[in-house]
């Protein structure tokens, strides 16, 4: 039985599944796109329990009991890999932690001051009038 | 100051805590997975025997469906079972190694012969010699994937019960029996 023997419900079942699992034989590539005898095998496999009515979830656990967590691309989360979820977070949290440390002391030099923030708040205005004058002048 | 010191060297620090993980990457064999199986029972179905009794097998052809095993009746006392293939270089790295366990009588070697053509079997081990005391037929791969094979050699080692304790993946160590199997047996004792 392969996936040529699935009416096209259990075909879309089909292609979800194989692509949510990894191939053993070439790490890098996921069932559905792998070629290799094992990887045959196995959806072969998966066709076989889509059409006995298994769910997503019980193919997948299917797979895990028999070659480990490491067949399923999107790991679930544990004490073990709680580093690889978490970790972006703690670092962003930090990284915003020490830029406000960081802004908060700081003040700008006077003379390094926009016109505006330095108490000309009309600088723009100004400017354009000026420039205006200079244009009827000519 | 010396604050200010500390924070030019923390860049460099933090390379260097991030170049700890690196290295530790580079000795890691993401290939080494770990067996998902150990601890549970075998599973138990029955298989065909690959009826062999030496070179002349080679001729005798049997029907080698009408012989069958079941994994259960293997329980009593421990195991190992190879999964090998004619068509698999590394089997012939190990080879030696059953062979030379076979002659010690240590423990119950079964052959699994993993999607293979049996003729090619017979002809493998009329040529390179029989270390099992059992031959079991799995040509469509299907034992294989209960027992989570993934590539050929693997040789799993069950318990009296039928419980695997421990798998190696690829070819066996020259000492597999005394540094893996024996630990491994007295461990679920």
């Amino acid at each position: 039985m392969n996936v040529n023997d699935l009416n096209a419900a259990e075909k879309e079942q089909y292609k979800e599944v194989a692509s949510e699992l990894r191939c053993l034989v070439c790490q890098n590539q996921s069932l559905a796109d792998s070629h290799a005898s094992l990887a045959v095998d196995l959806k072969d496999k998966i066709a076989e329990q889509i059409r006995a009515g298994k769910t997503n979830e019980e193919i997948k656990s299917y797979m895990q009991d028999r070659y480990g967590e490491f067949v399923i691309y999107k790991p679930a989360y544990s004490m073990e890999n709680a580093v690889l979820w978490l970790g972006p977070f703690v670092v962003l949290l930090i990284a915003v932690v020490l830029a406000r440390k960081v802004g908060k002391g700081y003040k700008i030099p006077k003379d390094e001051m926009p016109p505006t923030m330095a108490g000309d708040s009309d600088w723009a205005e100004k400017l354009y009038d000026e420039a205006r004058k200079r244009e009827a002048k000519k | 100051m010396i604050k200010k010191r500390l924070r030019l060297y923390l860049p460099i620090l933090v390379l260097l805590f991030l170049g700890v993980f690196l290295l530790r990457g580079l000795w890691l064999d993401p290939k080494k997975l770990p067996s998902a199986l150990i601890g549970k029972e075998a599973p138990a179905v029955v298989l065909p025997v690959l009826s062999f009794n030496g070179p002349e097998a080679d001729a005798v052809q049997i029907a080698d469906i009408q012989t069958l095993q079941s994994i259960d009746a293997l329980k009593g006392q421990p195991w190992v079972l190879n999964v090998f293939a004619s068509w698999c270089q590394a089997c012939l790295v190990e080879h030696p190694h059953f062979i030379a366990l076979a002659k010690q009588k240590k423990i119950k070697l079964v052959g699994l012969a993993y999607k293979d053509d049996l003729a090619n079997t017979r002809r493998w081990l009329a040529q390179y010699g029989n270390p099992y005391d059992l031959i079991l037929i799995d040509q469509q791969g299907q034992y294989g994937i209960e027992l989570g094979v993934y590539g050929v050699p693997e040789t799993f080692l069950m318990s009296a019960n039928n419980t695997i304790i421990h798998k190696q993946v690829g070819p066996i160590p020259a000492d597999y029996f005394d540094s893996m199997a024996l630990p491994a047996i007295e461990a679920s004792r």
